[in-house]
């Protein structure tokens, strides 16, 4: 078991005419190399699940155990060392730092580490060499096409080889080339044995013999599983 | 270790890619650094000018008061108290003001006896005959007089005397000697009509400088129409008098302080929304609120070490090669005269460490809140565009 | 009162001080009452970052306090040229004995201000923040500490009168007559050396055996050497550290060694005390900490850093002091 969710909520503004439940009583578990997708309309609370399973945020009740370790009550600079260390992250828009340099964008994660900086550089040239970027990584992010972008963004998610991989909606800006492009990288992260999480409704993604698992959500519950 | 090295590396990268946006600051920044430091420079420019000018002034100087007011001290003085014991030599000294209508510039007249002639760095020659006088760089250059011409000085009878300029003290010399003309001393006397039983005051030399205030007592008790007035307590009245006219501009010009700490606090609270974006990046990114706030600290660290910088080099620029043109009339005005009279470069720790704590230590505590505020941006926000 | 850049520079650092302070006590305040661990609403997430402000204030108000204790010797150095008789900053401390007050609080206030540094730190590297309350609570008393420090600056520098000519006579004969006696006594040389030589052992033993083992009470005993030895070793600079580095017999001040003259040579001196006397009394401070388990590994891990920075600071500190004795052509004992 790698990641075990037990009656988790989020509620936003609560005790504000706005409030709203975003997450309600979700319980669910993962095991390690695992790939789930989550399915279910926008606004059905996808990207807020994500964010309480990958320790971006802290549910308003309920609790998560990563490997075993509760970490849904731990202080917000634990959660950002244990996101670091555990989690890589492909946004929706891809969310890359316009104006530096590829290079430099796949190392953020690693630059509030000890990790010397030449160290560092060998990972970075490592994997961009994967991600068949080696002679891009001078050129800044904003000059690449959308397809590279994407790359760049998995490289980064995966500079500080975190177990788990989680996506958001991440076919939503690509074209079916693209999108076939990124389940083939996908595919061959969970043969390297990465547990992967991936939000979407979209059918070609979910529809994939790559996942594993498809859990449904709607209003903030989940439906249970649609395959598995 | 590493790990903050690596934060001001990726601080100082992206500042140098906003560096248009921190332009602004920056000069405003500087501009308040060169204003209060050339206050400071200046100041502490005349004060080393005044002090280094009296050390060789006499340890001692004995005056005469009446009703309260400087007087001429009967000469006969001198002898009372050279019979005192520990002193080693007294001298009278015969010198006044002369305001000269036609330049319309106060000059300082003085007789050659005594401590005038260590005065040093003279081109020419002292007076040596009683119609020839040295004069300061100040004094020629008004007059636009060399070596040889005549000056024509207005005596107390309003007679026209005219002197030969045989000496010129050179610009290099400080302040003292800027509005001097000397002359022979009884040529003085006649100019002041000034008679043989008086003089200006008192030089009194002591042979051991540790009895210098017993001396000053005993001559008081013997004499007490006299006030003796020890070299130190000049120095001190200097001193005092240029830390408080500095302290008053300085205190002036932190009106122009709080003005640029409020410029900084504003631009510190407006993040552009990329600069926004760019930090909930980072935090989603497994970034730790305080690695933000470590960039936040380099960041206000390097832009203030760059104003710094920028500031003192500035004002260094204006006080010691311009002359402090915005500043001379409000600091120096104790004399109409003094054309331009070059001033020592000479900065201390003292100084630096003083613009420093003035202007860096408000420019962080400003900033310090704003930075806090976009340290602990929500990472989740980056998960929802 | 004195009109001098550098007193102004000094009361505007104490003033944004105070005010860094004052803000860091209301959030404590906050969270003082508010606090609780085992909640997850959004108020406590509010507080939680609240924490970080305050932290971040604390370090800064520190970095300023630390500055500005040099930066009033530095002051003091310089104005004593307004005293008659003052021959260096113990002049001009004694125009005014307001001054030395000042001199204490910002000491303590070092001490204090860094402990809050170094425990908050310690607890914000565990899961469970259990010190938060003592933490807070030590922060309400070292605002006053702050608030006394500017209040105390003030009056010593309004205080000073400086001695100007006045129009009646010269300054020496106005009611404050007499000079400011410029001098410090020392304590007799060989008691001195005795006693600051035996504390620095004993400090430097129980330093080396607390490397080697995790007994409480070498940590009290280190705790308690250190404080002795804090004083010990200012009375050593005042007896003959500060004699040999001026190579004069009789000059006793603890200031000069801080001016240009003397090479700067004071910094590191002084410097090299404070931190070490910090880190030695960390582990005996720290030791009760240990009940919580998080705190433990969190200490066990920093504790051989505390004790090996204590040790170099220790052996400059020596360093510093016994090399004019042992190279200068200076000789104070025997005559």
């Amino acid at each position: 078991m790698l990641i075990k969710a037990e009656k988790l909520c989020k509620i936003y503004n609560r005790h504000q005419p706005d409030e709203m439940n975003a997450v309600n009583d979700v319980s669910l578990e993962i095991e390690r190399n695992e790939v789930v997708a989550i399915t279910g309309p926008s606004g059905s609370g996808k990207t807020s699940l994500l964010s309480l399973l990958g320790c971006m945020s802290r549910p308003t009740s309920g609790r998560v155990q990563l490997a075993g370790r509760t970490v849904s009550q731990l202080p917000e600079s634990f959660l950002a060392a244990i996101r670091r260390e555990h989690f890589g992250f492909i946004f929706q828009h891809f969310n890359l730092i316009r104006e530096i340099s590829v290079i430099e964008n796949v190392l953020l994660p690693l630059v509030p580490t000890g990790i010397p900086m030449s160290q560092m550089k060998l990972r970075g040239d490592k994997v961009l060499a994967q991600l068949a970027l080696g002679d891009k990584a001078k050129v800044k992010a904003n000059r690449l096409s959308g397809g590279e972008q994407q790359r760049v963004a998995i490289a980064r998610a995966l500079i500080a080889e975190p177990q788990v991989i989680i996506a958001d909606e991440p076919t939503a800006h690509l074209d079916s080339r693209l999108a076939t492009e990124l389940l083939d990288i996908l595919t061959v992260l969970h043969e390297a044995g990465k547990t992967i999480l991936i939000a979407t409704h979209d059918p070609y993604v979910y529809e994939h013999p790559l996942i594993s698992r498809v859990l449904s959500m709607s209003d903030g519950t989940l439906r249970g599983a649609v395959r598995s | 270790m590493t790990r903050q090295l690596k934060i001001l590396e990726h601080t100082l990268a992206s500042l140098l890619r906003r560096k248009a946006k921190n332009l602004s600051l920056l000069v405003v920044y500087a501009f308040t650094i060169a204003t209060l430091g050339s206050v400071l420079f200046l100041t502490h420019a005349l004060k080393t000018e005044a002090s280094d000018s009296l050390a060789a002034a006499p340890e001692l100087v004995v005056q005469r008061l009446a009703a309260g007011r400087n007087e001429l001290i009967p000469v006969a003085y001198a002898e009372r108290i050279r019979a005192l014991p520990g002193v080693e030599k007294v001298t009278p000294r015969v010198w006044g003001y002369y305001y000269d209508a036609l330049v319309k510039a106060n000059f300082t007249l003085m007789g050659t006896a005594g401590e005038a002639e260590q005065i040093e760095l003279l081109e020419g020659h002292l007076p040596s005959n009683p119609d020839e006088c040295a004069v300061g760089s100040g004094v020629a250059a008004i007059f636009g007089a060399e070596i040889g011409d005549r000056l024509v000085l207005i005596d107390s009878h309003e007679q026209n005397r005219l002197y030969k300029i045989s000496g010129l003290f050179s610009t290099a010399s400080s302040l003292l000697t800027n509005d001097l003309i000397l002359l022979p001393e009884t040529t003085l006397r006649e100019f002041f009509a000034i008679d043989e039983q008086r003089a200006t005051d008192l030089a009194v030399e002591i042979y051991n400088q540790r009895e210098v205030k017993t001396l000053a007592k005993k001559i008081r008790f013997h004499l007490p129409d006299t006030r003796p007035i020890t070299r130190s307590e000049i120095l001190h009245t200097y001193t005092t008098i240029f830390n408080w006219r500095s302290g008053m501009m300085l205190a002036v010009t932190l009106a122009a302080l709080i003005a640029f700490c409020i410029l900084a606090w504003d631009k510190a609270t407006g993040i552009s929304s990329e600069e926004k974006r760019e930090i909930g990046i980072l935090k989603a990114l497994g970034w730790e609120t305080a690695d933000v706030l470590a960039i936040k600290f380099w960041e206000g660290l390097a832009i203030s070490l760059t104003a710094f910088l920028l500031g003192i080099v500035a004002a260094w620029l204006h006080v010691f090669v311009l002359g402090a043109p915005a500043l001379v009339p409000i600091l120096k005005g104790w004399s109409v005269i003094f054309p331009d009279f070059p001033l020592t470069a000479r900065v201390d720790l003292l100084q630096l460490l003083t613009l420093a704590f003035l202007t860096i230590v408000p420019y962080l505590a400003c900033t310090l809140i704003p930075a806090w505020k976009t340290a602990v941006t929500d990472p989740e926000q980056v998960m929802r565009n | 009162m004195i009109l001098h850049p550098g007193i102004l520079a000094l009361l505007v650092g104490s003033l944004v001080t105070l005010l860094l302070m004052l803000q860091a006590c209301w959030l404590g305040i906050q969270i003082l009452f508010r606090w609780d661990s085992s909640s997850c609403s959004e108020f406590q997430l509010q507080l939680e970052r609240k924490t970080w402000l305050v932290s971040t204030l604390l370090n800064y108000a520190l970095g300023f306090q630390i500055l500005s204790g040099v930066f009033y010797l530095a002051t003091l150095e310089d104005i004593h040229r307004l005293f008659v008789g003052a021959m260096c900053a113990t002049g001009a401390l004694n125009a005014n004995l307001v001054g030395w007050l000042v001199l204490v609080v910002k000491v303590i206030l070092f001490f204090a201000a860094s402990l809050w540094v170094v425990i908050n730190r310690l607890d914000q590297r565990t899961e469970e923040t259990p010190l938060v309350r003592p933490k807070y609570l030590l922060l309400l008393l070292i605002t006053p500490l702050v608030a006394c420090d500017l209040y105390l600056q003030f009056s010593y520098f309004s205080g000073l009168r400086p001695e100007i000519i006045t129009s009646c006579c010269g300054s020496l004969f106005s009611e404050q007559g007499e000079s400011v006696a410029s001098e410090l006594a020392g304590m007799p040389v060989r008691q001195a050396m005795t006693m600051f030589f035996t504390s620095f052992g004993v400090v430097f033993s129980l330093l080396l055996a607390c490397l080697v083992s995790h007994a409480a009470l070498l940590r009290s005993l280190l705790f308690i050497s250190a404080v002795v030895h804090f004083f010990s070793a200012l009375a050593a600079v005042v007896s003959f550290i500060s004699l040999y580095i001026y190579q004069l017999p009789s000059h006793h001040c603890p200031f000069d060694m801080l001016q240009g003259h003397y090479a700067y040579i004071g910094y590191p001196l002084y410097a090299a005390l404070f931190v070490s006397t910090l880190f030695a009394l960390l582990p005996g401070l720290c030791h009760p900490l240990r009940r919580h388990p998080g705190l433990e590994r969190e200490i066990i891990r920093r504790e051989k850093r505390w004790l090996i920075s204590a040790l170099a600071g220790m052996l400059i500190f020596l360093l510093i002091s016994v090399w004019p004795m042992l190279f200068s052509p200076f000789v104070l004992l025997g005559y």
